[in-house]
Formats: structure tokens, C-alpha cells, sequence
């Protein structure tokens, strides 16, 4: 027998009906998925090569990890800087693309407090896989509220270089400047500054400006310009003298504290 | 499909074990010249064999460095996270561009199309050559693009990353892949005319071997699909050299513009690789179950459907990429339909094996690993179709695992099982079917050992495109790092045994396997205008007119 009729029928009928049962929960899940309930608690975004940062605009207050109370739809607003990003949370089933140019977004509400993996799940250039981050789900609201007091500020007593240590990891700088003398994506921080007693003696570094090399004194001044704009003078790199650094936003303070912790390093 | 009742040839039988003792293919004309000036399919065929099976290896190099650095959470091999990404980056490049698009209609579909025909070739033997150096050049800006540094764009090229943050060079590439382009269109062009053209009298559409239904699905879409990549390409190339602005948001561009280019050629690509492959397979399951094909229109309009279909389903690559809701719920719906005429083939398929007399030779084996793998990558892809499962599996493990099992556990599962089909008709020599089914154990096992585990891992949210990864996946990593070295000894074997019948195999007789579509009605390996004259078409699924013999261990025209 080399066909039947009545049983290709069947059997294509058959799968035809279970495809469109399963596309339509699809659908439905999805509808939940992409609409975010209007009284949801909005947190800002941004991703970079290669970190993430997350802003709660109601109390001006920049993370590196997304906290964020129980039991409350919590909706996000996301932007990049540079290049396709995509903000994944395996342990709530959500995702969505980062797009440079728009903002998307994507909304949860979490009821397990504790502490989720956030991956980075667009292909984004030499440190995708680095560009990890936490979702910390409160016990409580009050402790959010907590958290978030403190969240923006330092201890009174802890010196501008310890503050500035911290930042170096809070803002995604160890992901490409090393501290200790290797070559990565970005210049090493050590010997990058030079005490102001010793600039007469003290080589200057070449720098590449605007296509032309010129040698530099490593003052603050110089660092907190490479910081604001960091295609303005480019020191050497693994690369060589390319840039590869997105503006990153920092406060005029946390420039500040990130200069007294570069100047601690020493040569 | 009524029978002809004819018997299968005209001509005078080959003489039994006469193979290489007439003037072949092969022996008529001696030369480096005479193969690189040639215009025999059936040189120009075996020419894209050998280059495909070197890319292959090439990509495979790629492969087993990938999975040997994911060993670890941490730096493996490497302690350079852009080198890695240029291996992941390559591996899918080379795979897809040198192997898997051009791969059987190029290296089998040359060969056997005209034959199956009863053609002396196919319609345009100079475009066809011209398709061989197109296909050499597009390898060789490839090679370029190698020993200028590689590139790290993973083979999507997404911008802006690869239109402006990449530190790669990416035009060499970007070009190699655009006259790869032409080559496939070129073939699919020459495909088309030669099955409208040169069909003999009496082989209507519908008395056509099923593979050659394959192979014209295939033409089609790689005719009308593959222009809209060249363009992309260009328009890359302009982005990355002129910063024209198209996919540069600063300039007001869009970058999800440049994934819809992408994916309308992209997806039914992904078609372009696998129709030929179940064309393989619907001959492999016949002749080697000496079963006459079940439900042959079903599985031949089948083929259409998805070369239609593939054309409308491309935004389900996009679900997460900011396109709207209602983009999305229209490519899930569609997507769907493309998943029924699929099912269908495999019915068909298991219906023809049923009451079968099944030979478990080495084709035999691929044909069924196809059947198995590919309703695993078939399944999985209902679960990537589905929005809101996508969501979660979108850019994780799951996809790589689905597209593998679909990519090469089919595609190229059934190129492999093609190759050792037609490999007595293609050299006129046998391998050892003992160490090819031996290889296709190991590649079995160590197929579904690499790449089920990653079904799993990827559920578990392990993305994709990572070169470090954190502890909790380790376990997973390492079993599918395991599965991949099996695989490894499994291909090793086939290219020892596949070597060793080219030197001192047995010679093979014109029907070894006892199949009845024209290229068995001829030596092993075919003279070079392969018929005296025109064969009568009969059933090319009918087997009753040939019959064992055991002296030749191959199958001769029933003479009682």
C-alpha cells in the first residue's frame, strides 16, 4: 500500500488542531508577559559594555544591583549606550533586548525574597558572559525602603579612596581596567597618576589625541576628563591606543572618590 | 501511483562487477586540467565534496575548540575572552556558509540530479562550474578574513556591534559571504531549469524521485531568498566603511531594521539546509526498507508548502527584540504551519518502513538517526514557536541544542547518509559496513550526549554565546564537552574508512542497495554521459524487478 487518504487526513489534521491549542496559551502567556499592571514600580535601566546599572528615579539613587521589594509589580525601563544588550532574569521567566536609540522595557513581580542571577542574553562584544548582575527580593517592604536610604550614600567616616574602591566594582570599571600592571580592555590604573612632586622628573605617558600622539602629565585633571569622555586622550591598552569605553554616568563626587582611589594605587 | 509494469532498463545490464573496466567518469579525461576545466556534473559535484567535507573540518576545528574552553566556568584554553568569541563566531560561519547551505545540493544534487533524470547533465554546465569557482572564492575571502584576525560578531553580525564596536575586520567575510550567495543562487537556478527541461519522456512531475522534489523546493527558495542576503551584506559593508547611519541610532538609524534584512534570508536558509536532507531521506527509507515510498504526493507537496511557508515565519528570531506584540502573534501563528507539513514527512516515512524489508546498512542507519533527531529538533522548535516559552528560551542553551539537533542531527545526518548512499554509485568502491556503522554509533551517541544536555541547561537559563559561565552549569558543560569528543572519534572513523575504500575498497557493483530510480541502472561509477541511450522510466519506487545476488553482493534485474 503506498498511501491511504483517509489516515494522511487524520494525521494531518490531528497535529494541525494541537498547533493552534498550543499557540494560543503561547499567546496568552504572552499577553501577561508584555502588559505591565499601571500601578507598577518603575526602576531605570542601563546597560553597557560590559555592566549594568540600575536607577530609582524617585529617590536619585544609582545601583549596581537591582533591589526591589515583594509582592509588587516592579516595571523596568531599559536603555543602552552602545551596543544591542538584553536584560534576563532565568528565576522569573523574563527577558527582554536592550536597544541602543529606544527604550524597551519588561515587568515582574517577584514573591520569593532572595537573590536571582541576572545574565546579560544579547551577544554584546568581548565580555558578554561577565556582564552579571543580582535581583535582591526583599522580605519586606520596609526593608527595601531601608536598603534604598542607604543605597545612594557611603558611611560618613569611610575615606574618598575606600569610597572609590567600591566604585570601581559598583560601576563596571574592573571589567576592563586592572589595577595591578596587566594589559586588558582599557589602560591599567596603576601608575596612571602621578604624584604632583614627582611630574618634573616623572616620564609622561603618550596619549593619542585626536589622531595625533602627544605626551601628557598624568594629573587629576586628566583623569577626571577620561572619565567624562574617554575618547579625548587615550592611553595605551591591550589594543593599543583605541577606545572602547561608553560615557558612563557619574556624579561630580564619584568622580572625585574614583580619582582618590586611582591616586592611592601608586606607580 | 499506478505502475508501469516496464522493466527497469533498455539498455543491456551492466555486466556484473564490470565496474572501472569501461570507460567512467572518472577515467575519461586525466589531469589536474581536466577536473578544473571540466563541465561533468559529476566531476564538478565530487570537486564540491571534497572542499565541503575540508570546511567541515574546518568548522568542526572550530567546534571542538568552543566546547574544549567550556570545560570550566573560567579561562580554559584561552584567556582571552575575544578569541573565544572568534571561535563560536567562525564555527557558525563556516558551518553555515561552506557546509550546510551549499552542502547536498551542491555535492549530491550535482551528482545525481541529472541521473535520476536519465539527463546527460544538467541544464547549464558553464553556470554550473562558474557556481564550483564562486563557491572557491567566497572560501578563500573567508580564509582571508582568517589570517586577518577572525571575526567576533557571532555569525548574525547584529549591529551596531558589528557595524561599529567590533574590533574585527569584518568585510572580508561580509564579502566572502556575498559571492557565496551567488554560488547558491546560481545552482538553484541551474536546478530548476534542468527539472522543468530535461525530464525524460514519460517522468511526469509526479513519477519524479522524491529527492529531486527536495532539490527543486530547495532551488526555489535559494533563488528568491538569497538576493535579499547580498543586499544585507551590502548594505553592512556601506554601514561599517561609510558609516552610511541606516542601522547607527545616533544617525537615527534603527538597529532591529538590520535583523529583519538578516533573518528574510536567514530563516528559510534554514530550509535551504533541510529539504535536500529530506529528500535524502525519503530515498534512504524506501530502497532500504525495499518498500515503495508511502504517500509520495503528500510528501512531494509537502516540500512546496515548507518552501512557501519558510518565506513568512522570520520574525520568530525577533520575539524579544522589541518588535510589537502584534508582530510577534502573527510569526508564532504562522510558525506553526510550517511544522505540519514536516510531521507529514515523518508519518510517511515511519508508514514506509512499516512491513518493510529493513536492511540496517550504514545509510539505513542515518536515515533513522534522522528520523529520531530531527522530531526531537522539530518538537523543541514548538516550544521556541510558542511566545511566551520563547521569552524564557530565546538566547539560551535550549536554541543552540534545537538548532543543532535540527542543523546538523538532521541536515547534516542526512548529507552523511547521502554520502554513503551514493558513495558506491559517486567512486565505485564500497567502505566497510561494519566500521560505518560503528562511526555512526559514535556519532549517534555523542550527538544526542553533546546536545540533549544543552535542551536542559539552556531551560535552566544558561545563555548562549558565553565564554564564561557561572559554577551551577559546570555539570552540564562538561557531560556535553564528553558528548562532542565521542563525536569526534565517530567522524575520525568515517574519514579513515571513507579514505581507505578510495585505495583499496571493493569494487561496487551499478545497484548495490537494490534502489530503482536511473542512477542504479547504471555502472558504478556511471560513464561519463551516463546513459547509451535514454532510459525508460518506470516506478522509481518498485522494486520487484531486482533481485539479490549474492556473488556480487548487489542487486541485478529479476531475470524470471
Amino acid at each position: 500500500m503506498s498511501h491511504n487518504t483517509a489516515i494522511e487526513v487524520v494525521w494531518t489534521v490531528v497535529p494541525t488542531i494541537l498547533v493552534v491549542f498550543i499557540f494560543w496559551i503561547g499567546l496568552k502567556g504572552y499577553l501577561t508577559l508584555a502588559t505591565p499592571p499601571g500601578d507598577a514600580y518603575t526602576v531605570d535601566v542601563e546597560a553597557r559594555q560590559w555592566s549594568w546599572s540600575f536607577y530609582y528615579p524617585t529617590a536619585g539613587v544609582d545601583s549596581d544591583e537591582l533591589h526591589v521589594p515583594p509582592n509588587v509589580p516592579i516595571q523596568l525601563r531599559m536603555r543602552s549606550v552602545d551596543v544591542l544588550h538584553a536584560f534576563f532574569v532565568p528565576a522569573f521567566r523574563v527577558k527582554n533586548d536592550i536597544v541602543p536609540g529606544k527604550l524597551s522595557g519588561l515587568w515582574f513581580e517577584a514573591t520569593d525574597p532572595g537573590r536571582y542571577q541576572i545574565f546579560c542574553a544579547e551577544y554584546c562584544g568581548e565580555k558578554h558572559s561577565d556582564m552579571l548582575s543580582i535581583v535582591e527580593v526583599h522580605p519586606s517592604r520596609e526593608d527595601f525602603d531601608e536598603w534604598l536610604a542607604r543605597a545612594g550614600s557611603f558611611p560618613d567616616a569611610m575615606p574618598a579612596a575606600e569610597r572609590g574602591e567600591i566604585l570601581y566594582k559598583k560601576k563596571g570599571c574592573i571589567q576592563c581596567h586592572t589595577l595591578d600592571g596587566v594589559e586588558s580592555t582599557g589602560p591599567t590604573w596603576k601608575g596612571l597618576w602621578i604624584k604632583e612632586a614627582d611630574r618634573r622628573q616623572a616620564t609622561r605617558i603618550p596619549v593619542l589625541v585626536d589622531g595625533d600622539m602627544k605626551e601628557i602629565v598624568r594629573d587629576e585633571a586628566y583623569l577626571e576628563e577620561s572619565m567624562k569622555n574617554p575618547a579625548a586622550k587615550l592611553a595605551r591598552s591591550k589594543e593599543g591606543y583605541v577606545n572602547r569605553m561608553s560615557i558612563i554616568r557619574l556624579k561630580p563626587e564619584e568622580i572625585i572618590y574614583l580619582i582618590e582611589f586611582i591616586k592611592s594605587l601608586g606607580e | 501511483m499506478s505502475l508501469s509494469g516496464a522493466n527497469p532498463q533498455t539498455a543491456p545490464p551492466p555486466a556484473p562487477g564490470a565496474v572501472g573496466e569501461a570507460s567512467n567518469y572518472l577515467s575519461h579525461a586525466r589531469g589536474p586540467l581536466s577536473w578544473l576545466f571540466t563541465l561533468d556534473h559529476k566531476r564538478i559535484g565530487v570537486m564540491y565534496l571534497v572542499v565541503i567535507l575540508a570546511s567541515f573540518l574546518l568548522g568542526g576545528i572550530f567546534a571542538m575548540l568552543v566546547r574544549t574552553e567550556l570545560w570550566t566556568p573560567g579561562p580554559t584554553i584561552t584567556e582571552n575572552a575575544t578569541t573565544y568569541n572568534k571561535w563560536f563566531t567562525l564555527h557558525g560561519a563556516v558551518m553555515i556558509f561552506l557546509v550546510i547551505i551549499p552542502g547536498i545540493p551542491a555535492a549530491l544534487g550535482n551528482f545525481v540530479l541529472p541521473i535520476m533524470l536519465g539527463a546527460k547533465d544538467v541544464a547549464f554546465p558553464r553556470l554550473n562550474l562558474l557556481s564550483f569557482y564562486l563557491w572557491v572564492t567566497g572560501a578563500v575571502c573567508f580564509l582571508l578574513s582568517l589570517a586577518m584576525g577572525g571575526i567576533d560578531t557571532g555569525w548574525t553580525f547584529y549591529t551596531p556591534y558589528s557595524s561599529k564596536y567590533t574590533p574585527t575586520m569584518v568585510i572580508p567575510a561580509l564579502s566572502g559571504a556575498f559571492v557565496l550567495g551567488f554560488s547558491s543562487i546560481f545552482t538553484g537556478l541551474n536546478f530548476i531549469v534542468t527539472i522543468h527541461k530535461l525530464r525524460p519522456p514519460g517522468m511526469t512531475w509526479f513519477r519524479m524521485p522524491l529527492f529531486l522534489w527536495g532539490i527543486y523546493a530547495t532551488a526555489v527558495i535559494q533563488v528568491l531568498a538569497t538576493p535579499v542576503l547580498g543586499i544585507t551584506l551590502l548594505l553592512l559593508i556601506m554601514e561599517s566603511t561609510l558609516q552610511v547611519g541606516i542601522f547607527n541610532p545616533d544617525m537615527g538609524g534603527d538597529p532591529v531594521l538590520m535583523q529583519h534584512f538578516f533573518w528574510f534570508y536567514s530563516h528559510p536558509a534554514v530550509y535551504i539546509m533541510i529539504l535536500p536532507s529530506m529528500g535524502v531521506v525519503s530515498e534512504l527509507i524506501s530502497v532500504h526498507s525495499h518498500k515503495h515510498i508511502f504517500g509520495y504526493r503528500f510528501i512531494a507537496w509537502s516540500s512546496i508548502a515548507i518552501a512557501m511557508f519558510s518565506f513568512i515565519v522570520w520574525g520568530h528570531h525577533m520575539f524579544t527584540s522589541t518588535q510589537s506584540g502584534l508582530m510577534n502573534t502573527i510569526f508564532s501563528a504562522i510558525t506553526f504551519s510550517v511544522s505540519i507539513p514536516s510531521a507529514i514527512k515523518i508519518f510517511n516515512w515511519l508508514a514506509t518502513m512499516y512491513k518493510g524489508a529493513i536492511s540496517l546498512t550504514t545509510p539505513m542507519l542515518y536515515a533513522l538517526s534522522f528520523i529520531f533527531l530531527f522530531t526531537i529538533g522539530g518538537l523543541t522548535g514548538l516550544f521556541l514557536g510558542t511566545l511566551s516559552t520563547d521569552v524564557h528560551f530565546h538566547d539560551t542553551y535550549f536554541v543552540v541544542a534545537h538548532f543543532h539537533y535540527t542543523m546538523m542531527g538532521s541536515a547534516l545526518i542526512g548529507m552523511f547518509g547521502g554520502i554513503h548512499h551514493w558513495w558506491p554509485k559517486i567512486t565505485g568502491r564500497l567502505y566497510s559496513e561494519f566500521w560505518g556503522r560503528i562511526a555512526c554509533g559514535f556519532v549517534f551517541v555523542g550527538f544526542n550526549i553533546t546536545f540533549f544536555t544543552q535542551f536542559v541547561m539552556g531551560s535552566q537559563g544558561m545563555p548562549r554565546r558565553y565564554y564564561n559561565f557561572v559554577e551551577q552549569y559546570t555539570s552540564y558543560h562538561q557531560v556535553s564537552t564528553i558528548g562532542s569528543y565521542i563525536m569526534l572519534v565517530g567522524f575520525v572513523i568515517m574519514g579513515i574508512y571513507l579514505m581507505q575504500s578510495l585505495v583499496n575498497g571493493r569494487r561496487a557493483p551499478a545497484n548495490p542497495w537494490g534502489g530503482n530510480s536511473l542512477e542504479w541502472h547504471c555502472t558504478s561509477p556511471p560513464p561519463h554521459d551516463n546513459f547509451a541511450s535514454p532510459p525508460q522510466v518506470g516506478d522509481c519506487y518498485d522494486y520487484r524487478g531486482w533481485e539479490y545476488d549474492r556473488e556480487i553482493e548487489g542487486y541485478v534485474p529479476r531475470t524470471a
